[in-house]
């Protein structure tokens, strides 16, 4: 269905001996067809027949329901020598994934198939084949999901004790097909950290040779944690963060290089943005030694990223320098949320510099910084005009700081859904009145209402939660 | 290879052309049932989804009638019923097809497009259903046990639209496709699957449908899907993969329900839509100059509603960005869902005022 240009199509199809050759496979095809479900309907089960499916299946191989049909036949009868082998079956699914890669119920049966012949089938074997599989295309997910599989069976993932079973099956290395059947138990305790030591080396292998393999850096970000917590069993807290950042450490080594060479492509981007945000440290009310050291790692990451900036600032606003300013601006409110650097204006530069350049992003970015100034803003007191609908008048923080009152507090009036700042003037306490430019706001034991050059206008106090953030930025915008 | 996005001029994109879209559709059927037909006999298994995109796409370019007329409603509603396995209680791809969960699907969608429901046993169906749960949630596509997202979405949304969502366990369903999210916010076919545009929307359709969205990390995802618009202005699936038509599908519904879909280019999106379409013999394609088929059709046509590039003032009719239905027919049958409150900037959606809303999740 996907890629055939129209120019070319339409040349071939004009063709007549292509037309003929076409039509003769298509009647053939669907013979082939009729006389297999002409079987089915009298649920022959042969090698015959077996062979017949595997015809259709050569030329179709997405023909779901022939797939169930050979595991019918497999099934009824387990005897051996019987209805379809290992050989037949990763035969079959093989010629049917050369054709077509991306065949989801092929790479099913030949799931199927493995665990069906377990005795038979050779998960080395497999996993070699996912090897050349994705040396054909890196990024052939079936093939990553089937491998997967195949380590769950090498860890025998189904036959270990409960925690660790849910452990590796959160990891992804799950059976992926429901009820299989039980592995047999290990001969021996299978080796666990090895088999995930050698395949973190398998997507450093490929990782090395070709920094777009998003697929690769994905099963990175899966077998670490993995790794980390069996490493680390029984170890304390400060022992396994200090592990932690370890691994972390030696991970930007490895997208360094990745993000300096090939700064435009987004798959080291989103990696190196997520190992730094997985490194972060338990959570506290004080600056623990943990967050000191996360700081200082994620400190030094600001030089080689400023530098790199200015690289590639250097041709203009280039996608590289897009992807090192997100990161940037995420490390430096990181650093300030963590341990209070005073980087946020440094942040806010960056953000505004995106918004400027990144014009398609702009709502995001926008939403970014409107939300970091609404963490610091604190409705204070509302009022609506009595009756409901009409005005609101309500006193809004935004944060906290040097400078004059009225920088931080100030009170607003929202007419038609827009907003005016009210000028303050003076608050008599003791009768509860506060003047402003334009009016007067009274409140008391009895109610509130606002007394200006149009007469009175009785006001009911609201809840500060009521306050919708549309109304909360209406005011921020109309602020200075 | 990634380009620095520029702004394209709309006045290179052809226009929208539905009639020749209609013919496209209309002769399909006959096309592909030709005994000539190579195509038809190699998409014959998913017939059943094929009728669905193309009886969809008509639905979004006419009214409810007009369309039902067109397509035949009456010889379609009599195949859709002979796809029926009375035995396990689900729909086949074709006739002589074995039932599973995505062709169950595309039946309701078909059934619920023609107003149709009741000639089916729900309570069959239902059963078939909640029959292919799993232990952990999951769901399995057929009896045979594949697991994947899709169905997860498929099972969610058929028992949605017989109105029988609490048959299954609909929490373990979520806690299921919340467990196959991914360090970039993503979601895949299963756990420790990478994610993939695709099976993110089947993934956030599902947690819309279970009133979880609570479990989306809706900043994160936001942007790495945003981030999929390459710099011809369409989506493509994956980080450095082709841009593709389906994707302006996939992708945008998914923001929708999240509530972010203006962090993409409408503008350039909507360009990019258009001249995947085949002006001459009709239907779009995956991109531009490629041979079009009725999935892409239905996709970019539901691109172009999402985007508000077609509007219901003109002719056509709202998509629902979780059921993949016309807002009409989704109202009328009452079917709920959740979305994420709108980020700012995003503007009023009327399209999804009847769902439950939320705020996001905050880190």
């Amino acid at each position: 269905m996907h890629g055939r240009n129209r120019i070319e199509y339409e040349a071939k199809v004009s063709n007549a001996d292509f037309t003929k050759a076409l039509t003769k496979k298509v009647i053939n095809y669907t013979a082939l067809v009729k006389a297999c479900n002409a079987r089915k309907a009298k649920k022959v089960s042969d090698n015959e027949t077996l062979k017949l499916t595997g015809t259709v299946l050569g030329i179709n191989p997405d023909y779901a329901t022939l797939w169930n049909y050979r595991r019918e036949m497999i099934k009824s009868d387990s005897s051996p020598g019987a209805v379809g082998t290992w050989t037949t079956e990763s035969e079959i699914t093989n010629k049917c994934l050369q054709k077509n890669p991306k065949s989801y119920p092929s790479w099913f049966h030949r799931k199927w198939s493995f665990l069906h012949f377990v005795e038979d089938s050779n998960v080395q074997e497999e996993i070699e084949l996912t090897t050349n599989f994705l040396k054909l295309d890196e990024r052939n997910f079936h093939c990553w999901n089937y491998r997967r599989f195949l380590i769950s069976q090498s860890l025998s993932v189904s036959s270990l004790p409960t925690d660790l079973r849910a452990l590796l099956c959160s990891s992804g290395f799950a059976p992926q097909l429901s009820s299989p059947p039980p592995s047999p138990p290990p001969s021996s305790s299978p080796e666990i950290l090895p088999l995930l030591q050698s395949e973190l080396n398998f997507t450093t292998h490929l990782i090395s040779s070709n920094f777009s393999n998003y697929s690769a850096y994905h099963y990175r970000s899966h077998l670490l944690p993995l790794i980390l917590h069996l490493q680390t069993l029984g170890q304390s807290p400060a022992e396994t963060y200090s592990a932690k950042l370890s691994q972390t450490k030696e991970e930007l080594k490895l997208l360094q290089s990745a993000i300096f060479t090939e700064p435009s492509d987004q798959s080291s981007w989103w990696y190196y943005r997520h190992l730094l945000n997985s490194s972060s440290p338990p959570p506290s009310n004080s600056i623990t030694p943990e967050k000191k050291i996360y700081a200082e790692l994620l400190h030094s990451t600001t030089s080689p990223l400023r530098e790199l900036i200015s690289l590639e600032m250097s041709e203009g606003f280039t996608p590289g320098s897009k992807w090192a300013l997100n990161i940037l601006h995420y490390i430096l409110e990181t650093l300030d949320a963590l341990i209070g650097m005073n980087l946020g204006d440094d942040a806010d530069e960056i953000l505004d510099m995106l918004i400027l350049s990144d014009e398609d992003k702009k709502l995001r970015y926008l939403e970014i910084k409107n939300e970091k100034v609404r963490k610091k803003t604190e409705v204070l007191f509302v009022f609506q005009e009595r009756g409901g609908g009409g005005e609101v008048f309500l006193e809004v923080r935004r944060g906290r700081g040097e400078g004059p009152k009225d920088k931080y507090v100030s009170w607003f009036r929202i007419k038609e859904g827009k907003a005016s700042r009210l000028k303050f003037k003076s608050w008599d306490k003791e009768n509860g009145v506060r003047m402003f430019e334009t009016g007067a706001l009274q409140v008391d034991a009895e109610g509130a209402g606002w007394i200006s050059g149009e007469g009175l206008m009785e006001l009911v106090k609201r809840k500060k939660t009521d306050v919708e953030r549309d109304v909360v930025n209406e005011c921020l915008r109309v602020w200075d | 290879m990634a380009s620095f996005i520029a702004p394209t001029p709309t006045a290179t994109a052809p226009q929208f052309s539905p009639d020749v879209h209609k013919q496209y559709i209309l002769q399909l059927s006959s096309k592909l049932s030709s005994p000539t037909s190579y195509e038809g006999a190699v998409t014959s298994h998913l017939r059943m989804s094929g009728v669905y995109w193309s009886l969809a796409s008509m639905h979004l370019m006419c009214s409810s009638s007009d369309a039902n007329e067109l397509m035949n409603s009456e010889d379609i509603l009599k195949w859709v019923m002979e796809c029926w396995d009375e035995g396990s209680g689900g729909f086949g791809g074709n006739v002589g097809h074995d039932p599973h969960l995505l062709y169950t699907l595309s039946a309701l969608q078909i059934l619920a497009m023609f107003g149709k429901l009741d000639a089916v046993d729900t309570e069959k169906v239902v059963g078939y259903v909640k029959g292919l749960q799993n232990e952990d949630g999951s769901f399995s596509g057929d009896e045979h046990g594949e697991i994947d997202t899709r169905f997860s979405y498929c099972a969610l949304s058929s028992l949605s639209i017989l109105g029988a969502l609490d048959s299954v366990d609909v929490g373990k369903a979520a806690e299921f496709v919340g467990s196959c999210q991914n360090f970039d916010g993503g979601f895949g076919c299963n756990c420790g699957a990478e994610s993939h545009a695709g099976q993110i929307f089947t993934c956030v359709a599902a947690l819309s449908i279970a009133k979880r969205l609570d479990l989306v990390d809706v900043d994160l995802l936001a942007w790495w899907l945003a981030e999929r618009q390459t710099g011809g202005g369409g989506l493509n699936g994956r980080p450095e993969k082709q841009s593709d038509v389906c994707y302006s599908w996939w992708i945008l519904s998914s923001l929708e329900i999240i509530g972010r879909r203006s962090w993409v280019n409408g503008e350039s999106l909507a360009t990019f839509i258009l001249k995947c379409q085949d002006t001459d013999k009709g239907g779009i394609a995956d991109r531009p100059d490629n041979v079009a088929d009725v999935f892409h059709t239905f996709f970019g046509i539901s691109g172009l509603l999402l985007l508000g590039h077609l509007k219901e003032g003109d002719g056509y009719r709202q998509v629902d960005s979780v059921y993949a239905l016309p807002v009409d027919v989704v109202k009328k049958l009452g079917l709920k869902a959740q979305v994420i409150e709108m980020g700012e900037g995003g503007g009023e959606d009327k399209r999804l005022a009847s769902y439950e809303r939320i705020k996001k999740t905050s880190a």
